[in-house]
Order: C-alpha cells, then structure tokens, then sequence
C-alpha cells in the first residue's frame, strides 16, 4: 500500500522506506533541508492530518511536538500524512542587524536584534532565514544574549553559500532578516548545583562560537572548576578572537585558552602547533574524566573523532556535548 | 517477587552500563567495525533501548525491528561470532556492576532469543 503525502493541495506518493524530505524533492517540491541528518531542523514542517512519528520529532521543544511539528528528513510514514510548512508568523521572529564586524579573513560577526522576547542558551544554534524563506541556515549563538540584548553569530564565507555570501558581502546594519529557534545541546548545565567539574571544550573554525558562548556562559554563572577552550585551525590567520580569549583567561585564573594552528611557520609562545586532536588528549590528562564535561564543535569528522576518543578514554557520554556543523547537501 | 529489571537496578542501571558496555563493542576490533561512521550519540539511544530490553525492562523492539535494523550489517558479514561478542561483552558489563551471576544468565538468554532476529535467519 502506497503511502501518500498531502501537501499544496497536491497528493505526493513516497517510495518505500522514503523519507518525507526526499520524497518532496523528488517530486519537485522547494522545501527547505540543510543537513539532512535531523540536527539542525531546517525541515521543520507541521503535520494537520496523521502522526509524523515520533523519531521524526526528536529534538524537537516539547511545545512544538504537542502541535505535531516534526523534521521531514527524518520521517518515513507508514500511514498517509497532510503537512504544510510551518508558517513564517507561527515560529520565525524578525530580527536587525544591528552590528557586523570582520573577524578573520573569512568569518564575520552578526549581530542580530530579535523583534520580540528571543530566549536561547549561549552556545544553542538557530536558523537563520533568507528574505523568502528558502534558504535557511543554521548557527550558533557565540554570547550571553539575554544579558547583552542581541544574538552574536560567527559567519565563515562559503564559496558559492546560499546564506554565507550574502552574509559576509551584502548584509548591512539595519538589515531586516527572519529567525527561527534555538536548538541544540550544547550549553552549560550544572546539574545538582555542583559547579567544580572540570570542563574541555574544543572546535574547529567557526566552532568556536558556541564554545565561546558556552565559555561565557559558564563563567556568569560562577563556574569553579577548570575550563580549558582550544580552538584549532589550519593556519594562524584563520584563528580569531585570540586576543579576546586571551585577555578573558588573564582575567579568570580558571580558564585557560589555547589557541591550536595546524601548520604553523615558526613555533610562537601561546600557540600549539599539531593536531588539534592530540592536542586535546594531552590537555585532557590531568582532569578527572569521570567528572569531564567536553563540548566539541564544528567540523563534522573532527567533531566525531574527538567524542570517540574521549568516550574511549572514560568520559561519560552523556558529559559529551557536541554541535557537528554540517554543510548543506 | 522482583523482576529481572527491578533486581537489575532498573533504568539507572541501564545508564550505568551503556557506557561501560558500548566501550567494551568499542574496543573490541570483531564487532567495532560495524560502529563507524555511526553517530556515536545515536548509537548510544540503541545501546540504551537494547539494554532495557535484554535486562528484560519495557521495550517496543519487535522481530521485524531486529530483523530489519541488522539486515545491512549481516550483510556486510554479520554473523553467530558476532552475536557471542554482544553476549560476552553483556556479562562482563554486569559483573562489572555487582549483579548476580544468576541474573547475568537470564540476561544472556534474553539476548539469546533474539539471534535468529539479529541474523535475518
């Protein structure tokens, strides 16, 4: 029996074991999908009629799940299913541009001012909306929002990148853009009050913005234990905020910051030259991994390496947070 | 009158061991070959549902969930050996948390009466 998806007020027949997205797509349909891989939630779509499932709603804020929202890539029905995308007006708030600063050769800084109450943990991720909704993409929130009354996100430039280009080229102060959000596990939490857990948190390229967020955050709160961020990159001139970072761990005797460049010309004092995953080991000896807390972002193959080596070395998998930023398909 | 789940220790014990126990498929080089490329928090979420199961708590796993979620991985050479692993991997998980060696066979036997699923036989 044939399962089909209504939609526009058109029936799509879904072949077997398709997921609802690629169905669609395969039908012609513009729908919105980045990472197909049910993180970052650009697929977002509600179902009227029928029951999504609820893999397919993992991840998902409560709220949204009791109005059946679910992530189109990740829903392959066993019944028919009559869906609609989630209207702008439902879960998108309008945000300015209210700052936009060159960080590196190839990351900016947006600063966004959502239109209304925006509330997100430093270091979730949202989805950044194009002026028509098509092209969504997602990123992190790299600053204490609530407290400084804006979002900050770090942009890498992408040949080619739907959202990237416009962002670092065109965008300007007083820019109207649509967000949608936050997401994302990787914030700090302190459960039971005991705040004296040593945190590593580690990233590659534009990862650091949630980390710092997560940083930030850690810090406002009265974090006592050791935090120790290293930030990796192939070269010295693809790192940024290192002067920040630096003048932030003068200032906190608990942090440490390590900036960690994979080829470097010479050694220079402050810097670690070498993989950005042994580095982390080395770093991680002398903390109690039965207490670590890890947070690791940014690309997907680092990210994954880093979690398994750590778990392997007895991190508990659920003190390991991670955000692999995955690139649109 | 307790359960095998209650003796266990119940959902807490399910999250004592899914890390101690998926370290074990880990480090073991005749099952872990089947784990990459797999999303290390997803596999987790299995582990997790397939201990509940096998320390004979709630679960919804049917015959045709086992036979299918294994069918790509008998595949690619999944067989009886690697059933033994899982197993052997189980019992040592659980001695390494105190439980009783009675309740050990009883998990083993669970896991047990699922091989024909896992194979696709």
């Amino acid at each position: 029996m044939a399962v089909n998806i209504s939609y526009q007020g058109r029936k799509h027949e879904l072949q077997d074991g398709e997921t609802v997205l690629d169905g669609l797509l395969r039908h012609g349909q513009d729908v919105p999908s980045s990472c197909k891989a049910g993180a970052c939630q650009s697929c977002l779509m509600q179902a009227n009629d029928g029951n999504p499932g609820s893999k397919a709603q993992i991840g998902l804020k409560d709220t949204l799940k009791a109005q059946n929202f679910f992530l189109a890539c990740q829903c392959i029905p066993d019944k028919d299913l009559s869906i609609s995308l989630p209207s702008l007006a439902d879960t998108t708030i309008p945000a300015e541009i209210i700052g936009k600063e060159q960080l590196c050769h190839n990351v900016i800084a947006l600063r966004l001012k959502p239109s209304a109450d925006f509330s997100c943990r430093a270091g979730q991720y949202i989805n950044l909306l194009s002026e028509n909704g098509s092209v969504i993409r997602s990123y992190s929130v790299a600053n204490l929002s609530e407290q400084d009354g804006y979002l900050e996100l770090h942009i890498r430039r992408i040949d080619n990148g739907a959202m990237s280009v416009w962002a670092c080229d065109k965008a300007k102060e007083g820019d109207q853009v649509h967000i949608r959000g936050p997401a994302g596990e990787c914030f700090y939490v302190a459960a039971d009050g005991d705040q004296s857990f040593p945190i590593l948190l580690a990233g590659t390229g534009t990862g650091l913005a949630p980390l710092e967020g997560v940083v930030l955050d850690a810090l406002a709160q009265g974090h006592k234990g050791d935090i120790r961020i290293l930030h990796g990159a192939l070269s010295e001139h693809d790192l940024y905020h290192v002067d920040m970072l630096k003048e932030l761990a003068k200032l906190h005797k608990n942090l440490t910051y390590t900036p960690c460049v994979l080829n470097m010309k010479h050694d220079k004092p402050g810097f670690h030259t070498g993989p950005l995953d042994q580095f982390v080991m080395h770093t991680m000896e002398p903390l109690d991994k039965k207490t670590l807390h890890t947070y690791f972002c940014g690309a997907p193959e680092m990210v994954n390496l880093l979690k398994k080596k750590v778990f392997l070395a007895g991190v508990a998998s659920k003190n390991i947070f991670s955000d692999p930023f995955i690139m649109k398909h | 009158m307790t359960t095998l789940y209650e003796r266990l220790g119940g959902q807490p014990a399910v999250d004592a061991a899914v890390d101690i126990f998926y370290r074990k498929m880990l480090a073991d080089d005749k099952v872990s070959g089947f784990f990459d490329g797999t999303d290390m928090d997803g596999q987790i979420a299995k582990q997790k549902a397939f201990l509940t199961m096998v320390f004979g708590g709630p679960n919804n796993y049917t015959g045709k969930n086992m036979r299918d979620a294994h069918k790509p991985l008998v595949a690619r050479g999944l067989d009886d050996s690697h059933v033994d692993a899982v197993i052997e991997h189980l019992g040592s998980t659980l001695k390494e948390l105190g439980a009783a060696d009675a309740d050990i066979a009883e998990v083993a036997a669970i896991a047990n009466g699922a091989r024909n699923d896992v194979l696709n036989r």
